[in-house]
């Protein structure tokens, strides 16, 4: 796996939050000011800041946070925008891009969730491995982009890939 | 004629040799397009006034009107959103949310096709198939909203809805069920919402129902005058949810006094 760093643990949920809060305040903060704001640890907010930094929403710079032109149209858009432009998104990471081309070599498009447990657990100890696999998948899933059986175990892809 | 008439409604339990008396003669209206708030704190009896308007319990005293007629029973036109979900753990997303047309009678196809339309609207495509322990508080909560949308409600029913939520979960999901209630696409026309939160009432709101606690009365019925899109950071929402803090504030004030 590339994202030796992993990916923030924030759900989709707290992203959008995030951005929604920044467009009322016109788009930009200093991130100490909106932690107070929101009544939120720095700590807390951090993950949720980061993530949507790397799926390009938002910027972090010399302790400010400013919404991009895409987390304008994310937060502006509908349900089915979101998904949309959020797919778009998660295909530009690295993490992503590896488990959709391991899953397109696949001749059923479906591998087990155990198969990346342990492709994470070469970067990661096995806590954080089941961690990032639960943010690959609240991400993945939301954006309808992977699939995943609970009963099967099994991590498949949407059937638009 | 209005959705739903609450007249004189009072309600008491028996404990004991005593008689305590949790709601003393409510009254307010809900019209239909009508986003309603009930705000008060702890113990006021606004749960259990959610549950006499979806007929799962029924008054002491007074009446319910909906549509003009008197509520008995099961409310079919009303459906309810818990702050914890109140999901069944071994069952999928679309099982919760097909739970209520499967036990309505529909056949299997049907209450399916409804259910993933719903599961749709709420953002949860795709997820349909895993179990709420894989879900965040967000989506859990979009699960419940699916289920109660699901049976068509005309008057949707929130008790504190994004109490159990972080922050800004709770943001987005606040959004998303204005969205839903502003799609004209649905049956959906009122909802009443219970909240302890002031900003919350006034951001969702067009009509606040301040009540006091024990027993639980209305004190104030307060228009909420903000068109939408709302923006809890603009002077205007700041300046009335100011107005109603003070409202509550002096109106707590008097009822000291009056104690003394």
């Amino acid at each position: 796996m590339e994202e030796s760093a992993g990916l923030p643990h924030a759900g989709i949920s707290t992203i959008f939050g995030l951005l929604e809060v920044l467009d009322d305040i016109s788009g930009r903060e200093d991130i100490f000011k909106l932690a107070r704001s929101l009544n939120y640890e720095l700590d807390d907010l951090l993950p949720v800041m980061e993530a949507a930094e790397i799926l390009g929403f938002v910027q972090l710079e010399e302790g400010d946070i400013t919404m991009t032109a895409l987390g304008k149209e994310i937060v502006e858009a509908d349900v089915d925008g979101r998904k949309h432009l959020l797919k778009r998104r998660l295909m530009c990471r690295p993490i992503f891009t590896e488990i959709v081309a391991i899953l397109r070599d696949r001749r059923d498009n479906r591998q087990s969730r155990g198969f990346f447990l342990e492709l994470f657990e070469d970067h990661f100890s096995p806590e954080e491995s089941e961690r990032q696999l639960n943010t690959v998948l609240d991400w993945g899933r939301y954006a309808e982009l992977l699939g995943y059986n609970p009963d099967t175990e099994e991590l498949y892809l949407s059937e638009e890939e | 004629m209005s959705l739903l008439e609450l007249k004189e409604v009072t309600k008491s339990y028996q404990f004991e040799d005593t008689e305590v008396t949790v709601l003393e003669k409510i009254s307010f209206v809900v019209e239909p397009r009508e986003f309603v708030c009930l705000v008060g704190p702890s113990g006021c009896g606004k749960s259990t006034l959610l549950k006499m308007v979806t007929g799962l319990s029924a008054p002491t005293a007074g009446r319910f009107l909906y549509r003009g007629r008197e509520i008995t029973g099961i409310n079919r036109e009303a459906a309810m959103v818990f702050q914890s979900f109140a999901l069944f753990p071994w069952l999928t997303v679309r099982q919760n949310v097909a739970l209520g047309l499967e036990a309505l009678g529909l056949p299997k196809p049907e209450y399916e096709r409804k259910a993933d339309y719903y599961i749709d609207k709420v953002g949860l495509d795709g997820q349909e198939e895993a179990y709420p322990r894989e879900l965040s508080g967000g989506m859990k909560q979009r699960v419940g909203l699916a289920r109660a949308l699901t049976v068509e409600p005309e008057l949707l029913c929130m008790d504190e809805p994004f109490s159990a939520l972080d922050a800004l979960t709770a943001t987005n999901l606040r959004e998303e069920v204005i969205d839903l209630w502003q799609d004209k696409t649905l049956p959906l026309k009122a909802i009443l919402m219970v909240t302890h939160s002031i900003e919350e009432a006034v951001f969702m709101a067009d009509k606040i129902i301040v009540m006091s606690t024990r027993p639980g009365r209305v004190t104030k019925e307060i228009e909420v005058p903000l068109t939408r899109p709302r923006n809890m950071k603009e002077e205007a929402f700041m300046q009335v949810t100011d107005e109603i803090y003070s409202l509550i504030v002096s109106r707590a004030e008097e009822s000291k006094g009056e104690a003394i």
